[in-house]
């Protein structure tokens, strides 16, 4: 029995319809490694920019993104299909990067909150990189986004990253981490405002 | 207290789809892909196939340990019970079973030879030789 290496297929952003998932799903509790290997090529890099922004550099998200896969491998077997594949991998993947975090004792940074909720229509948002369908984004004005991500906590970037990059509902989020569905939105909220605040500083550094 | 808690739900939905934010998701949402090599797909199956190799071999090794224990525990329950001196089936001469069983079997024959109420010893003792000397009161009795 011979892997599918489908490399080469890396559109990571195509989602599976809920017939083919299942189907798919069906083969791989046979431990049928073309199937596999088609889910591999659905989620990988959706998995592995997750990863990436929760652990510190990317030779280890690669690491981390693989033990994703072959855990998943491993134990479809007990996958009892309640919620998607994909919640499936994130839910492992968050748990492999808080077990990371744990074992190399990283202090886990919460992020003062200074922002009211009052406050968030005022950033400027006159500045046109700021438009919904820009999507190939000023380098610098991604860096400082990217910058915002990894100083938030742990907490708030998970739930950030799973609802806004992919748009995973609440309710999935809740179940990812763990939390009841009003602490993700509160969180979610605190991340965002996070975020405002960090690009309202770098805006206004442009401007100066 | 139900009432203040949706009130604040609904007020985090409110914040939650203001413009700050949906900008900040669309920010968010605009960063670009991440996209891993052709060598970290290669590794990942080939370490994907050193995964699926060693469940084989331990499905395979369940598959032959399970009925080999099985057996195994079969033979041994077998030589247990039909093989070893000690368990129902050969009793020992001198035990208290066999005594019991010894005392069954005359009182069985005594009872056979001379009726109820008549004990071993007792049906041995008389063994015949004096005659029996009725009283009028026996006599009485069996009229």
């Amino acid at each position: 029995m011979e892997l599918c290496i489908g490399a080469g297929r890396l559109a990571s952003r195509e989602h599976l319809d809920h017939a083919s998932e299942a189907a798919l799903v069906d083969r791989c509790r046979r431990q049928d490694m073309e199937a596999f290997g088609k889910l591999v090529d659905a989620y990988q890099n959706r998995v592995f920019g997750f990863v990436k922004r929760m652990v510190p550099n990317s030779e280890e998200a690669s690491d981390v993104t693989q033990d994703v896969f072959i855990r998943a491998f491993q134990s479809f077997g007990r996958f009892d299909a309640r919620s998607s594949v994909r919640t499936w991998l994130f839910r492992i993947a968050y748990n492999l990067c808080v077990d990371r975090a744990r074992k190399a004792d990283r202090s886990v940074t919460e992020v003062g909150m200074s922002t009211s909720p009052d406050n968030d229509e005022q950033i400027d948002v006159a500045d046109n990189r700021w438009q919904p369908e820009m999507i190939a984004m000023d380098t610098e004005l991604r860096e400082a986004v990217e910058e915002g991500i990894r100083t938030m906590s742990e907490k708030l970037r998970t739930v950030l990253l799973l609802h806004d990059r992919e748009d995973t509902p609440y309710e999935e989020i809740a179940s990812i981490v763990g939390v009841p569905v009003g602490t993700v939105k509160s969180r979610l909220f605190l991340a965002r405002a996070h975020l405002q605040n960090v690009l309202r500083n770098y805006l206004q550094a442009e401007a100066h | 207290m139900k009432n203040e808690s949706e009130l604040e739900g609904r007020e985090l939905d409110r914040r939650l789809e203001s413009s700050g934010q949906a900008r900040i998701r669309e920010a968010v949402r605009a960063l670009p892909e991440e996209t891993l090599s052709l060598s970290w797909r290669s590794d990942l199956n080939s370490k994907l196939r050193a995964t699926a190799a060693r469940k084989r071999k331990l499905d395979l090794f369940g598959w032959i340990w399970k009925p080999t224990a099985g057996l195994a525990l079969a033979c041994a329950l077998a030589i247990a019970i039909f093989v070893h001196p000690n368990l129902p089936g050969a009793v020992p001469d001198n035990s208290i079973e066999k005594a019991l069983v010894s005392h069954y079997v005359d009182s069985a024959a005594a009872r056979e030879a001379a009726g109820d109420g008549v004990t071993p010893s007792e049906a041995k003792d008389s063994g015949g030789s004096a005659p029996i000397e009725w009283d009028q009161e026996d006599v009485g009795a069996t009229l």
